[in-house]
């Protein structure tokens, strides 16, 4: 293996340092939910740094507290501490989060890209079998599916995920369809490539600034998706923590008598959506300016 | 245009054959265990009769073709399968649930339009300016924000400061339409929340293009008075893509409506699927799993047609 000098790596640790630069500058809105992301995505991986208590450790002395320097957002109604359930509901939202997102991603991609390429009947077929897909208002059938299967991360995530999956590969098949009769697509074939190679080495890599763009938009989606099936009760089984499932079921009772449960884990949602709608805007308006509003 | 008319209700064919074929499929594919033994368990009986009834009820005997057969033929004959908690025809409960959450999508929608319009075109005449700023960060916000988290809010401020609640009870529309109207006037303005952030971009984005346009600019060249310019010429014009759009917002409206209802118990269809759900119910789940899906196929025509109707350019093809 070539360990690359020191040089050059200065020279890509510069490179990468001025292009986050530029970035910032010309999207600071965009910066903002990257640096919120970021901030989220470390707070779930070193979730049990970060609490101050365990989020199933209960003290019904301590029941519905407000805020104190024991308890930053206070306790719930059986005594345990809302800042570290906040904590550790931030994983279920970033796990199931960007695990949908690869499955819409991965089965978006390929029944997109089969699709432009071969055109005739694989198109059409394949179409109409994403037209009937797209004619599902979403939370129905994540309803029934994981009434049906149980809850739980993984169902959440391939139901999730295999949902997403049919306004993606439209978005992308419109991307394969624009490169299919450029010229370099003809000059791979000419000089002999196969199908197989031709797509993923030639049509793959030019779509890929559109996977980038629509998974950024659509974590925002998922994680709102995610929230409202915690909330009506289909979410990942307590007591894991998730922040729709603090919002639903009998805390309510309690929202009265301490607000701070109900504004909190709310808020945390938002901000989160918040920030990848705004970094997926700002990555839209940079990598595929013909998109800029389009949404 | 006849011949679009033609083009596009055979097109909806298929997709209703694929809409029964995997509702079908879910309900058997995903479910963990059998929902007879379930069902029987919950009630404490292990009667081979009554199982062998139980099933029957379900849809649930013979071969997996010979079921989609006997369901997709009572669909034809109008019969959609008997509740097995309430033991009454789906015909009879659905069509008034359906009613209500209509009603909600409906004045959701219309809400949604009615606030998204005006500030959509506020936005893009005051390009980059400060009103653009405000609305295109609020329009933002408003699709970040859960809806069901802005009720919850609600609820509890509400109850904290006015000491008010949500009413229990439920007038229907037959009964008297003005209480109706109002118990659901909040739920509405709630469903209005998300659909309305991204028809405000909608709108602004195509006021931006049309604004643009030489007979805009020819327009203003004649002399004529900045509002009919704005109105007459571009508003008009602007609005033709956004009914397209309204179709994209479709499902979130219906996502909304099944949110609220639960919140707010309504008795719409939303709430009669999660509770078929939760009781296993096979028949409502299929038959409300049916109706979501028809509803979006229907909408998504009625949305195309009225596009192809709106624009001269197909209309006259």
């Amino acid at each position: 293996m070539v360990v690359p000098s020191l040089a050059i790596r200065r020279v890509w640790a510069v490179r990468a340092g001025r292009s986050i630069g530029h970035f910032a500058r010309r999207k600071p809105l965009g910066a903002l939910g990257a640096l919120i992301i970021l901030v989220l995505i470390a707070t779930s991986l070193a979730a049990p740094l970060v609490a101050t208590h365990s989020y199933t450790e209960q003290s019904l002395a301590d029941r519905l507290q407000g805020p104190s320097t024991a308890h930053l957002m206070g306790t719930d109604s059986l005594g345990r501490d809302v800042f570290s359930k906040i904590v550790y509901g931030s994983r279920v939202a970033v796990v199931v989060g960007f695990g949908a997102v690869l499955v819409a991603t991965v089965v978006g991609g390929a029944v997109a890209v089969l699709s432009g390429f071969f055109g005739g009947w694989v198109d059409k077929g394949g179409q109409r079998l994403v037209d009937v897909w797209l004619a599902f208002p979403g939370l129905v059938l994540l309803i029934t599916l994981m009434g049906l299967m149980g809850s739980g991360v993984l169902p959440l995530i391939v139901a999730i995920g295999l949902l997403q999956a049919a306004g993606a590969s439209r978005f992308y098949r419109a991307g394969v369809l624009s490169i299919m009769h450029s010229p370099y697509i003809e000059a791979a074939r000419s000089v002999g490539a196969g199908n197989v190679r031709i797509m993923l080495r030639h049509v793959l890599p030019n779509i890929v600034h559109l996977m980038i763009v629509s998974a950024t938009l659509s974590l925002g989606t998922v994680i709102l998706i995610e929230s409202s099936l915690s909330f009506l009760g289909y979410g990942v089984p307590p007591p894991t923590p998730s922040w729709g499932q603090m919002l639903s079921g009998e805390g309510r009772d309690f929202f009265q008598r301490a607000p701070g449960l109900a504004i909190w884990p709310g808020l945390m949602i938002t901000l989160t959506v918040y920030a990848f709608n705004v970094l997926g805007d700002a990555l839209r308006d940079l990598l595929d300016p013909r998109l800029r509003g389009a949404r | 245009m006849q011949r679009y008319l033609l083009h596009r209700l055979l097109l909806a064919l298929p997709t209703i054959v694929g809409l029964t074929i995997i509702v079908f499929a879910v309900l058997r594919i995903a479910s963990r265990s059998d929902p007879v033994t379930v069902l029987l368990g919950s009630a404490g009986t292990s009667d081979p009769q009554l199982e062998e009834r139980l099933r029957e009820d379900l849809g649930l005997t013979g071969s997996i073709p010979a079921q989609y057969v006997n369901w997709v033929g009572g669909l034809f004959r109008g019969d959609l399968g008997t509740s097995v908690i309430t033991r009454r025809p789906i015909v009879e409960e659905l069509p008034g649930r359906f009613l209500v959450s209509f009603e909600l999508g409906a004045l959701g929608l219309l809400i949604a339009l009615l606030v998204s319009v005006p500030i959509g075109t506020v936005s893009a005449l005051h390009q980059d300016r400060w009103p653009d700023y405000l609305f295109r960060s609020m329009a933002i916000l408003s699709t970040s924000i859960p809806g069901f988290w802005m009720a919850i809010l609600v609820i509890t401020f509400g109850g904290i400061w006015f000491h008010w609640a949500p009413s229990l009870e439920f007038t229907s529309l037959g009964d008297d339409p003005m209480r109706n109207i109002k118990s659901l006037l909040l739920p509405a303005f709630l469903t209005a929340l998300a659909p309305t952030g991204g028809l405000v971009r909608v709108v602004r984005t195509q006021m931006l293009e049309v604004l643009r346009q030489d007979y805009v600019r020819t327009a203003r060249a004649k002399g004529l008075s900045s509002n009919v310019v704005t109105y007459r010429h571009a508003l008009r014009n602007a609005l033709l893509p956004v009914v397209t759009v309204i179709g994209l917002q479709l499902p979130a409206l219906v996502a909304g409506t099944v949110i609220f209802e639960r919140i707010f118990s309504l008795p719409g269809s939303g709430n009669y699927l999660i509770t078929a759900v939760t009781r296993l119910d096979y028949p409502v789940i299929q038959a409300t799993n049916l109706m979501f899906g028809l509803v979006i196929v229907a909408s998504t025509l009625l949305v195309d047609l009225s596009y192809a109707w709106l624009d001269p350019r197909i209309r006259f093809r």
